[in-house]
């Protein structure tokens, strides 16, 4: 047997070591640093800093955690799913298939967290819980599309075979959500329904605390999304090397 | 529900449902760390994970 | 290109040709869209003049059900005699094979969601005269939309555990553009201004039939590797 050269894995030997007793195999720990600060400052500034919405009050402090979560979610974590899925199908390389699949799996949590604050923020301000407004339906669809891409990989053996069936569903997905979302509007604007989304001109000190949460929002997501990865990489690599050794053993 | 308590169940599910996810990733992390640590033990050696 | 069509034609011949030897699958799709226009009819007031909107759930979810099993079929028969791997050895191209299992999807589709609609004619006492035909159009357009998902992603699923189930929740959300579009089409046949409330909704159906099966064409190589 070769001996294997003790390549520096991220820290994690001194970190599993028990030096700060937390077990990790986290790539960027900088980066999770950064992304935990923004959050708590995000969340300081959502509930503080940020001046009272004149009409709605305080629960409207809601939509700076809404909409950066509701972008990222549509945005940025579906659109890797889209981009890493072409990426493998060109390239083969199964990290492509694990980078699409922590985006979607990002991507869920994100959404889930859009379609729970949007709801809780629509019942006090409008007296309706829901109001079939394009953007949120639109996410409400996106949930079912990336939690079906989970599901698909979920029930079918990992492998090359996979990553390939993933793939193709997430290119369809992300093609389909902009005419879910052109339907949606069609239909909501020809027959106007119960209250518009109330668009507001929104205020320069709000601005800043929305693009706060917005950064802290994105450094979240790449922080999980290499996390993730690195976590099924270690993962794909411990079942390779029990198997060559379990063939090595039996032999 | 007056307005605040809206605000308070929105911020405190969406945290919670963060801690969740982190939860469970370092529980998923301490299984991988097991791993390791047996397969350190029958290889003899530091697995190469890279 | 005439000489793909062939083929795909050929294909879809011989899969209709399955489907009705063994009559089970058709019959037991039709059983189940009248079943479900019956079953949900008792939570409406059939009398009621305004009840497009309500008349209009139930016919598309008579539809669908049936639909998807046709869908779904497409790939479970070859799956289980294995002849999945000895239609890929055939010398045509991958294409082909997508073309020729959407059209016997969509013939089945179309088959049962007409009886089905005849059902629903009845039991609704619906007028047959050219807003039922043009209801009739509608399902044509969303039989062909629901084969061009559905085949791909029938293809998909076909080897995964839990594949009925799986194949309706990747499905469903992909249609909902052509639901949406059907269902507004069928809410304003059904109700008292038939062409008043048609406006576009009809392209869009094209136009979702028309992407999604460039879509599918383009894409299907990658699945039957």
């Amino acid at each position: 047997m070769e001996p294997s050269r003790q390549r520096s894995l991220g820290g994690w030997r001194d970190y599993g070591r028990g030096k700060w007793g937390l077990p990790a195999i986290a790539p960027t720990p900088g980066l999770g640093a950064l992304a935990a600060l923004a959050m708590i400052f995000a969340t300081i500034a959502a509930l503080w800093w940020a001046p009272t919405e004149k009409t709605m009050g305080d629960v409207q402090r809601l939509f700076y955690f809404h909409m950066p979560s509701a972008w990222i979610a549509l945005g940025p974590a579906f659109t890797c799913v889209f981009g890493f899925s072409i990426a493998y199908l060109a390239k083969r390389s199964l990290k492509w298939d694990r980078y699409a699949a922590a985006a979607a799996e990002i991507g869920v949590i994100f959404t889930t967290i859009t379609l729970i604050t949007g709801p809780l923020w629509a019942k006090p301000v409008w007296g309706v819980y829901w109001t079939w407004e394009p953007r949120l339906t639109t996410t409400l669809i996106l949930w079912f599309i990336y939690v079906g891409y989970l599901l698909l990989r979920w029930v079918a053996p990992p492998g090359h075979k996979r990553a390939r069936l993933v793939a193709v569903y997430g290119i369809v997905g992300w093609i389909d959500v902009p005419i879910v979302f052109l339907a949606i509007w069609l239909w909501r604007t020809v027959h106007p329904r119960l209250l518009g989304s109330g668009g507001f001109n929104i205020d320069p000190a709000m601005l800043r605390v929305l693009l706060l949460c917005l950064g802290a929002f994105t450094l979240l997501f790449l922080y999980l999304l290499f996390v993730r990865v690195r976590m099924m990489e270690t993962s794909a690599r411990l079942d390779a090397l029990t198997a060559a050794h379990e063939e090595g053993e039996g032999r | 529900m007056s307005g605040l308590g809206y605000l308070a169940t929105g911020f405190g599910v969406v945290w919670f449902f963060l801690a969740c996810y982190l939860f469970w990733i370092g529980h998923k992390q301490r299984a991988l760390l097991a791993r390791m640590k047996r397969l350190e033990k029958e290889l003899g050696q530091t697995p190469d994970i890279d | 290109m005439s000489t793909a069509l062939r083929q795909a034609w050929t294909i879809a011949r011989k899969d209709l040709r399955c489907e009705l030897r063994a009559a089970s699958g058709i019959i037991t799709m039709v059983l189940l869209g009248f079943l479900v226009v019956l079953v949900f009819s008792f939570s409406l007031d059939p009398g009621t003049r305004d009840s497009a909107l309500a008349r209009s759930g139930v016919l598309w979810a008579a539809f669908l059900f049936p639909g998807l099993i046709a869908v779904g079929r497409s790939f479970e028969g070859e799956k289980e005699v294995q002849c999945l791997e000895g239609l890929l050895l055939c010398p045509v191209e991958r294409t082909v094979i997508y073309l020729g299992k959407l059209i016997s999807s969509a013939i089945l589709a179309l088959a049962s969601g007409f009886l089905v609609l005849i059902f629903f004619t009845v039991l609704y006492n619906v007028g047959i005269g050219l807003p039922w035909l043009a209801l009739l159009g509608v399902i044509v357009l969303v039989a062909l939309g629901l084969s061009a998902v559905g085949t791909l992603s029938a293809a998909i699923t076909v080897s995964v555990r839990a594949r009925g189930a799986l194949l309706t929740i990747i499905v469903l959300p992909l249609l909902v553009p052509l639901l949406i579009a059907a269902a507004r089409c069928s809410v304003s046949l059904l109700g008292q201004d038939p062409w008043g409330g048609l406006s576009f909704w009809p392209i869009m159906m094209v136009a979702f039939d028309v992407i999604f099966l460039a879509v599918g064409v383009a894409i299907f190589d990658f699945v039957v590797e």
